[in-house]
């Protein structure tokens, strides 16, 4: 198990590493920052003061080589917009980002893998179908529509719930909702089949003819079992959490860090953008690293597996 | 008082799938007396292992037993409610699986597999033990070694044969007074397969405990065996003793799967294999369902099916349904013009 | 299950399909919904009633015609600027099939010839195009589609390409798999000793086998490829206004939610019957074609 841990931990920050690379050369490749993000009526003397003095003329590799060292050491530069060290600002939105995710990826197990289970005992009755539409209209529903239909009957017409910024309980609830809906959807189906593959195994037969109460059979035996395949998708969908994070944040004007990235995007301040694209590429890959170390935790035969 | 433990009466199981009704078991009757071990044979397909799921009420959807009696000490399983019926699987009847890795749950210890069986049958458990060391007592009593390592295993830390001393420990842990074993050696290596019949055997001689042993093997039937239920396409088409049925059979089934044996020392041109194939269960003939293949057959075998004919075999117990039997003066067969 | 049932019972009611219709069994409601967008697409200078650009500050913002204030001459309603919104429903068809048809075509192709690649050679160049497909599905796709369109521009032309340099991944990474089982078959290792070139072997042997998955997942992608460009719009940075996308449609209607219900549920509905439908026909033809793909496919 040590040896499965060291490998995923050097996959992972290779990963990250071209990450960088990626986020460094992509503006690169399009003209230098300072032209492409400099406010228009920058005059030529200044762009190219401001270009020494961020190293602009150097040549590429020697760039990328501080761009690296920096990043290592967490600076980003500043904002062009507050002037604040672009890292910062950036972690200062992440608390919230995670909040929602969290509470979009536990809203959603707490729906989907009851109902999967439920849905596979149930296998062809009616609480079957209905999960089965549910599932279907999850999945095909671009977050940002539901975001607005949601917005548009709780918000505006019955006034129940705040259609924006962060506050209390209740202002969390729509955009983790919006966020939820398609992991939900993807979660439920899954967890379904699981448990119809469980099922059917020989040990579940097995474990009835010891005389085991059926929902000892569904819970003990069969359900940690078709855990394991849910398990793998959890890490996917978390890392697809963080990416949708985006727009839902945009609509709602949830102060995190999808939101940040957009309107550093939009106004051209690039030392965010930077440090906004690596931490979000940084968080997905963790959440799929943390996924892979809790599939070996649950499964023994990773985990007890002798050295390979 | 009688010896008689397990009557299963005109037995009749179907699935039923989008294209009909498969009747996998048609109308199968037989009996089990304390302490003996029956064998029942045939190919696959032939209804042996859905047998042995509706003795225990385990048939999965879209299978249904649809008529019978499985009188189990007197009772009638079919009768039984959800609840009974759970407090007799495990308890009263054991199971064993063929194939040994897919028995048991691979997340869980072994020691907690075969714990559930105190768990879940209070009564079973001796009063003076605590259960763990009724679990280790048990993994000792199948000989397995190092016992109280070895049920804080996992399964795939077994060996094939390990594996399957686990399933019959887990089988035998409540004194059932039956044991269904469900081709328990097929997955096993000929070595291996020995340990396990030896096992059985011993348990029966310790234990008292009868067995209805599954399998398309006639070897293994000939080694352990008391009695013998031929099965073909649904229909048990002979039943009797072990060496009633070896020494002369009645059916032409069974004479065509004896003969099909090969033997160590004689060296013929060709196996005498079987012609044909087994019938699709969906789509069965009228008359008797070997008939297709039967040298023997008559006219009378392609439209009705054999009635029961009794043998003197186990005390009348034994049958045979078959039209074209040796006559009174026992002479041998001999195939019809119509056969071929 | 006790005797008192005893009596046989007849296969449970199930409709015996007509012979036609097991024929097809073709789930007619998405294949009417995909056809009819194509179709939209294909005519919309023909079918829409107005020009999708025309502006008319008199008509803004009327109902559609079934609502009160509205009227027969704008079926949809109007948008803020007194656009009809059936005529630019109508032309955002043109985006999405155009985006959907061409990206999913690129991703196809270049996917598929990666993972036959891969699958087949094995040794670094599979473990090189592994490594990229893991390292850009682990990556945010929306976050770097936006920041690559922030960089790179916007339009049309823009948006099937960041889209295409996206969506390859996925189609490697299945078709490699599929090639990795079927590169033991006998029939590969037959024509490698009769010395047939890789690429032969890979267009008459390989390619038809994996055929079948292309297509599932090219259905299975349409979804996907659809969000991915409306939330584009969405954010503004896809379709250059005033081209009508759907995307663009829903975001300038969030503006007007209070007072103009359809500005958002129109198109919004319009991109969910489209991802509906071919999520139902991509199940369909998995189940079809190929219904080992339920285990890989549910990854995505």
């Amino acid at each position: 198990m040590r040896g499965y841990i060291t490998l995923r931990l050097v996959q992972s920050l290779f990963t990250i590493f071209v990450v960088l690379a990626i986020v460094f050369f992509v503006a690169r490749l399009s003209g230098d920052p300072v032209t492409l993000f400099a406010p228009a009526e920058a005059r030529k003397a200044d762009t190219d003061k401001l270009k020494q003095q961020l190293g602009l003329d150097k040549p590429l590799p020697v760039q990328f080589a501080r761009f690296l060292g920096e990043a290592v050491r967490g600076d980003f530069g500043s904002s062009f917009r507050t002037n604040q060290p672009a890292m910062r600002e950036v972690l200062e939105r992440v608390p919230n980002t995670l909040q929602l995710s969290l509470v979009a990826l536990l809203f959603s197990m707490l729906i989907s893998v009851p109902a999967g289970v439920l849905s596979a005992i149930n296998k062809g009755g009616p609480f079957d179908r209905f999960g089965k539409i549910i599932a279907l209209v999850g999945q095909a529903m671009p977050n940002f529509w539901l975001a607005l239909l949601l917005i548009f009957f709780f918000g505006v017409r019955l006034g129940w719930l705040p259609t924006g910024g962060k506050g209390g309980i209740s202002h969390i609830i729509l955009p983790a909702v919006t966020l939820g809906s398609f992991t939900m959807a993807a979660l439920m189906r899954l967890t379904r089949s699981a448990m119809l593959n469980v099922l059917d195994s020989e040990y579940v037969t097995m474990a009835r003819a010891k005389g085991v109460p059926e929902w000892a059979v569904v819970f003990k035996h069969a359900f940690r079992n078709a855990l394991l395949p849910v398990v793998t998708i959890l890490g996917l969908q978390a890392g697809r959490l963080v990416a949708g994070s985006v727009i839902v944040e945009t609509i709602f004007a949830w102060p995190g860090m999808g939101r940040l990235s957009i309107q550093a995007i939009n106004s051209s301040d690039y030392p965010v953008v930077q440090a906004a694209i690596l931490l979000t590429a940084a968080s997905i890959v963790l959440a799929n690293l943390g996924v892979d170390l809790l599939y070996a935790f649950i499964d023994p035969r990773i985990r007890f597996a002798k050295g390979r | 008082m009688t010896d008689e433990l397990l009557r299963v009466e005109d037995l009749h199981t179907s699935f039923f799938t989008r294209r009909g009704e498969v009747r996998a078991v048609d109308g199968v009757s037989f009996t089990l007396q304390k302490g003996e071990i029956l064998g029942l044979v045939g190919e696959s397909g032939s209804g042996k292992s859905v047998t042995a799921m509706s003795i225990m009420r385990l048939v999965a959807p879209p299978g249904e037993i649809t008529g019978g009696r499985i009188l189990f000490q007197g009772r009638d399983l079919l009768e039984l409610s959800k609840r009974e019926m759970r407090e007799v699987r495990g308890a009263q009847i054991g199971m064993v699986l063929q194939d040994p890795m897919a028995s048991l749950n691979p997340v869980l210890r072994v020691g907690e597999q075969v714990i559930e069986l105190f768990k879940y049958h209070k009564d079973k458990l001796p009063p003076t033990i605590a259960p763990a060391q009724a679990v280790i007592e048990q993994l000792a009593r199948v000989r397995i070694p190092a016992a109280p390592l070895r049920a804080r295993s996992f399964p795939f830390q077994f060996s094939g044969g390990m594996r399957q001393r686990v399933s019959m420990a887990m089988a035998t842990a409540c004194r059932p007074e039956l044991i269904i074993a469900d081709e328990p050696t097929t997955a096993l290596d000929v070595t291996i397969q020995v340990q396990i019949l030896q096992l059985l055997l011993d348990l029966r001689a310790d234990l008292g405990v009868s067995v209805l042993f599954i399998t398309h093997d006639l070897g293994i039937v000939a080694e352990i065996c008391d009695a013998v239920a031929v099965m073909y396409a649904g229909k048990i088409v002979e039943y009797g003793d072990v060496f009633s049925i070896f020494k002369s059979p009645r059916h032409p089934y069974t004479r065509a799967l004896l003969r099909s044996l090969p033997r160590i020392g004689e060296r013929t041109g060709r196996l005498p294999a079987i012609d044909g194939q087994p019938p699709s269960l969906e789509d069965l003939p009228p008359g008797c369902s070997f008939a297709p293949r039967c040298p023997y057959a008559i006219e009378r075998c392609l439209e009705v099916y054999p009635d029961v004919t009794p043998t003197d075999a186990m005390n009348g117990r034994g049958y045979v349904r078959c039209w074209v039997q040796p006559d009174a003066d026992g002479i041998p067969l001999r195939a019809t013009e119509a056969g071929r | 299950m006790t005797t008192g049932e005893l009596v046989l019972r007849r296969p449970s009611a199930r409709r015996r399909p007509t012979r036609l219709r097991a024929i097809l069994d073709l789930p007619l409601i998405p294949l009417f919904v995909l056809v009819s967008v194509v179709v939209m697409a294909a005519l919309a200078p023909v079918i829409a009633p107005h020009s999708p650009t025309t502006q008319s500050l008199i008509d803004r913002l009327t109902p559609p015609a079934w609502a009160e204030g509205g009227s027969t001459k704008h079926l949809l309603g109007t948008d803020h600027l007194g656009r009809d919104v059936l005529s630019r429903l109508i032309y955002g068809a043109r985006v999405a099939v155009a985006v959907a048809g061409l990206t999913i075509a690129g991703a196809a192709l270049i996917g598929t010839f990666a993972g036959l690649v891969a699958g087949y050679f094995g040794s670094w160049v599979d473990a090189l195009l592994m490594r990229i497909v893991d390292i850009q599905l682990a990556l945010p796709a929306l976050l770097f589609g936006v920041l690559l369109a922030a960089t790179f521009g916007t339009g049309l032309k823009n948006v099937i390409l960041i889209i295409t340099v996206w969506s390859w991944a996925g189609f490697a990474r299945v078709i490699r798999s599929e090639v990795l089982s079927l590169r033991e078959r006998e029939f590969v290792a037959l024509a490698r000793v009769a010395g047939m070139p890789w690429w032969w072997i890979l267009w008459k042997h390989l390619l038809p086998n994996v055929f079948n998955t292309v297509l599932v997942l090219m259905t299975l992608d349409v979804a996907v490829v659809i969000v991915f460009e409306a939330s584009l719009s969405f954010l503004g940075l896809g379709v250059v206004p005033p081209t009508p996308a759907w995307g663009s449609m829903l975001a300038e209607g969030r503006n007007y939610l209070t007072v103009a219900w359809w500005l958002i549920t129109l198109p919004g509905a319009a991109i969910f019957a489209v991802c509906l439908s071919s999520n139902l026909f991509g199940d369909w033809l998995r189940d079809k074609l190929d219904p080992r793909l339920r285990q890989s496919a549910s990854g995505r």
